[in-house]
């Protein structure tokens, strides 16, 4: 009997070794991948700068697309911000997703909207019903346009707003980010720097503003979070967006652009259908299609992360919170992996099919699961008597030395090509959250994930949960 | 096992430290170049400023202004910092034109630093080539046209782009000549850049180079002519844009129907667009067309808006039931959708 | 009485030469690279000229230059901006009581022309 058990110990400890060294490596390639990629955009940016574009007549026109749900608090404050973003061709379409709140009152009566005369709404993506469409009545808010609708969801709403808009970009945000000024003009670099691959999807990267200086809309200081979970996802993002997506943008294998801040052409959009209205990964799910549809077309494309922050956000800051988050992506994931698993190993969609896609399943869908049953590995062997324990321990400290390494460099990258944090005091913060993370933030993670998971393997019903906000500290000034 | 875990454990630790170090150090190192960077910046300002309108009574000479720099730290001994100064040179020279535009030239040649651009051209590195050929031409050294031709098919996008770019700034129109025939595509912002430096340094349009080039095949090509004549208002080629109208790429229409859009056509050209319209195997740019059409209409053709509602293509039939409603023509709309639901023998019952 | 100007520009090469120039025509003359530099009496103040960008953060082109007609006295408005398409020239002209609009780069002299 303990001859069985300490073969099929063997065993198991083998799988968990290689499937650890895999991600390990795949982590290392992805850290010289991503140092090379920004490198790179940082030499490119010299020949295309930000003063050019804003500056060029040709360049492609932009709506920015925000879904609204109840957020009359800050809602004539956000509308103002997002009117403020500098870019020459430039409309604001801001999707009011049936708001039971003062939202809409709010709106009309700040920026003087009158509803327009729409008899004709042609909708090429169904949506739930149009209630009205307004615009402003002065002069100075004509670039923005507010339709009301009945309640469909954040991705009927963003899809309300491909229908209306007529630019040939379409860029999607939520009404409660808070936008950086000249986001658009850096966005719509690979638009116009690309050459052969037509660029499908493209975003930067979103950093988090809890406890920073907002001041009319617009992040004026930006500060480390006061409480250790935000500060954890600081890093988090970092290294999410700066090591993760800019490596496999590298080698053209972003499968993901946040539905948080994600720019699209309108046209393939619409050839696509909009987002999904029913999964809770939209925007996984969006980009998955998008490449399908141009697989499929046999049209070379590319999707393409910018490195700079261009978009901030509130991360959540109490750990009820974040369970609710991280167990709605991880349901986003397993309805996106399931709606597309014919591209599971697939040659016809060639690196998407055969690493890609693969990728997902086995390292972002299957890692809670591989973690769970690392605990339960250790509590049965362990109670068995078989697990080595002085060197199950060198391991662990050493795996997490590696940790701690990978997080320090991602930081070293951030401070090193964007100007974010700047003080001793701001970097140890940062640094200190991203070496308490496997202790106090990885076991919620990993928790929030596989409740999202068990709800998806029982059939539980649940939507997107309710994610209270803290809310920024705003403050208004007297313009100019 | 447990020495060599105990070993890269050490190796690990030390790494950490080490990455520690580097956070350190470039902390304090971008503090201290920032403040320089500021300091040229302000002492570079004040100078040109002065220089350009000197103070009541004085003449503010060259050799003031190379004093203030040196000492504000751009001498040629600190490489960065003079790189830095060229691009505050450049960036200068970009935001005037006339007279200031061109005393500032003249101080450009007397002060330092001297031939930095052209030695950049040898580079290996593309990224300082670029950079090389991008401060020639926006310094306007014409005479080293010969060395940045050759780069104009460069492997690299970033050496052929600035070196194309070049050719259009020394050539003017002229450069249309060899434009349409390379090697490599162009992308977007290539042509963008083309276009709009052709416009600010050739304003006046030479048709005949123009003209010579219609003959190409090339796609990228194609593009820039159809920008070159919306961005110079063209009137007279506007028949070239509407070829490409209904052209089988994605793109080339994609860019007729931009270019187009700030035109305003014949009866003739509007008719020959209308015929188009059914060509094109793309419903959102046949709508597209369809708004531009009604754009410069002053009243809607009915022939054509019938033919569209009779197209079969929803989205097109609303977009045209749209334009005849909000031109007047509710009656026909209506007509339109009642001989819908006559043919549908359910829709009647509901009817 | 010294005539006086209010400059805001953002780039700072720009802002130079133009005080400098604004200074040579014996102006008084308040020179800020972002709106938070303004102060209470400038507010008081009755500007002969502003010159003045239109980007800043936090407001849009339209409604900075709605703001600044507003609240700050002044005789008459010029506009120098690097986002001078001609979509924007004509959204603000149409706005009214904008005396000039340039777009970087631009010919001082006109500039002072429309001074004199």
């Amino acid at each position: 009997m303990t001859g069985i058990l300490q073969e099929v110990y063997v065993r198991i400890s083998w799988v968990f070794f290689i499937y650890g060294g895999l991600l390990l490596t795949i982590y290392f390639l992805g850290v010289v991948l991503s140092a090379r990629a920004v490198k790179r955009n940082k030499r490119r940016a010299r020949f295309l700068q930000v003063k050019d574009i804003v500056s060029a007549t040709d360049i492609p026109s932009v709506t920015l697309v925000a879904a609204a749900f109840n957020e009359g608090r800050t809602i004539v404050e956000n509308v103002k911000s997002l009117l403020s973003i500098q870019y020459p061709f430039y409309e604001l379409m801001i999707i009011n997703d049936g708001s039971t709140d003062n939202s809409m009152r709010l709106l009309i009566e700040k920026y003087k909207l009158e509803p327009i005369d729409s008899t004709f709404i042609v909708q090429p993506i169904p949506t739930a019903m149009v209630r009205a469409v307004y615009k402003s009545t002065d002069i100075k808010y004509k670039h923005l346009t507010v339709i009301d609708k009945n309640n469909g969801g954040k991705s009927d709403a963003l899809n309300c707003g491909i229908n209306f808009a007529h630019t040939e970009l379409i860029l999607c945000t939520d009404a409660d980010c808070i936008v950086e000024q000249d986001a658009i003009l850096k966005l719509v670099r690979p638009y116009l720097e690309e050459g052969d691959l037509e660029i499908i999807a493209c975003g930067g990267a979103i950093g988090v503003a809890n406890d920073s200086e907002i001041r009319d809309g617009i992040l004026k200081k930006l500060r480390v979070p006061k409480d250790l979970l935000p500060t954890t996802q600081v890093v988090e993002y970092i290294r999410a967006f700066l090591i993760g997506r800019m490596g496999w943008g590298e080698v053209n294998g972003l499968m993901l652009i946040s539905g948080a801040f994600g720019m699209y052409p309108r046209t393939r959009l619409l050839e696509v259908g909009g987002f999904n209205t029913k999964t809770v990964g939209e925007d996984l799910e969006l980009c998955i299609r998008l490449r399908v549809h141009m697989e499929k077309l046999k049209k070379k494309y590319k999707v393409v992360n910018v490195p700079e922050t261009l978009c901030w956000t509130e991360v959540p800051h109490s750990y009820e919170v974040f369970v609710k988050q991280r167990d709605r992506w991880a349901r986003g994931l397993w309805e996106t992996l399931k709606l597309h698993k014919y591209l599971f190993m697939n040659p016809r969609y060639g690196k998407m099919g055969m690493i890609f896609f693969p990728y997902w399943c086995f390292f972002e869908f299957g890692a809670p699961i591989v973690e769970f049953l690392g605990i339960v590995f250790l509590l049965v062997f362990g109670f068995y008597g078989l697990i080595d324990w002085p060197l199950a321990i060198l391991l662990f400290l050493a795996v997490y030395l590696l940790g701690c390494i990978f997080s320090s460099v991602a930081v070293f990258f951030y401070i090193l090509n964007f100007r974010y944090y700047s003080s001793a005091k701001e970097i140890t913060e940062l640094l200190l959250a991203a070496y308490l993370e496997p202790f106090l933030f990885h076991p919620v993670l990993v928790y929030g994930q596989l409740k999202g998971l068990y709800k998806k393997l029982f059939r539980i019903k649940s939507g997107w949960g309710n994610m209270t906000r803290k809310g920024f500290s705003t403050q208004t000034t007297t313009s100019p | 096992m447990e020495e060599q875990l105990l070993l890269l454990i050490q190796t690990l630790v030390v790494i950490l430290i080490m990455v520690w170090f580097i956070i350190g150090f470039s902390l304090v190192y971008r503090k201290k170049r920032k403040k320089q960077l500021e300091f040229i910046e302000l002492t570079f300002a004040d100078s040109i400023a002065k220089f350009l309108y000197p103070p009541q009574g004085e003449e503010y000479h060259f050799l003031k202004v190379q004093r203030a720099l040196q000492a504000a730290g751009a001498k040629p001994s600190k490489k960065a910092n003079i790189q830095y100064l060229i691009d505050l040179m450049i960036r200068a020279q970009r935001t005037m034109l006339g007279a200031n535009h061109s005393k500032l030239r003249l101080l450009f040649t007397q002060i330092p630093p001297y031939r930095a651009s052209l030695s950049k051209l040898n580079s290996r590195k593309w990224y300082v080539k670029a950079r090389g050929i991008r401060e020639i031409y926006e310094m306007e050294q014409s005479q080293y046209i010969k060395e940045i031709t050759k780069e104009r098919n460069n492997s690299n996008i970033y050496v052929r782009r600035e070196a194309q770019i070049a050719m259009v700034v020394f050539l003017g129109w002229e450069s249309l000549r060899f434009l349409p025939y390379l090697k490599r595509d162009m992308t977007l912002w290539q042509q963008i850049k083309i276009v709009e430096k052709l416009y600010a340094y050739y304003p006046d349009a030479q048709i005949k180079y123009l003209k010579k080039s219609y003959a190409t095949q090339r796609p990228y090509a194609q593009e820039l002519l159809m920008r070159t004549i919306r961005k110079f208002n063209l009137f007279t080629e506007v028949d070239y844009i509407i070829d490409f109208l209904d052209h089988e790429s994605f793109d080339r229409r994609e860019t007729a129907i931009y270019c187009i859009s700030s035109f305003k056509l014949t009866a003739e050209q509007a008719k020959d667009v209308k015929q188009r319209v059914f060509k094109i195997p793309n419903t959102e740019q046949q709508v597209q067309l369809l708004k531009y059409i009604h754009q410069i209409s002053d009243k809607p053709d009915l022939e054509f808006y019938n033919a569209i509602l009779e197209s079969g293509n929803d989205i097109l039939e609303m977009s045209a039931a749209e334009i005849l409603w909000t031109s007047g023509y509710e009656e026909l709309v209506h007509k339109f959708y009642y001989s819908q639901y006559s043919t549908g023998p359910s829709l009647k019952e509901v009817i | 009485m010294a005539k006086t100007a209010l400059i805001i520009q953002q780039d700072l090469i720009l802002l130079q030469v133009l005080e400098r120039m604004i200074l040579a025509r014996q102006y008084r003359c308040k020179a800020i690279r972002a709106l938070d530099q303004l102060d209470i009496e400038d507010q008081d103040q009755n500007f002969d000229i502003i010159i003045s960008d239109i980007l800043f953060d936090g407001i849009g082109p339209l409604d900075y230059v709605y703001q600044l007609k507003e609240i700050i006295r002044h005789k008459s408005l010029l506009i120098i901006t690097s986002m001078g398409q001609k979509k924007v020239r004509q959204e603000i002209l149409e706005m009214g009581q904008v005396s000039g609009f340039f777009s970087v780069p631009f010919n001082f002299d006109h500039v002072e022309e429309m001074l004199s």
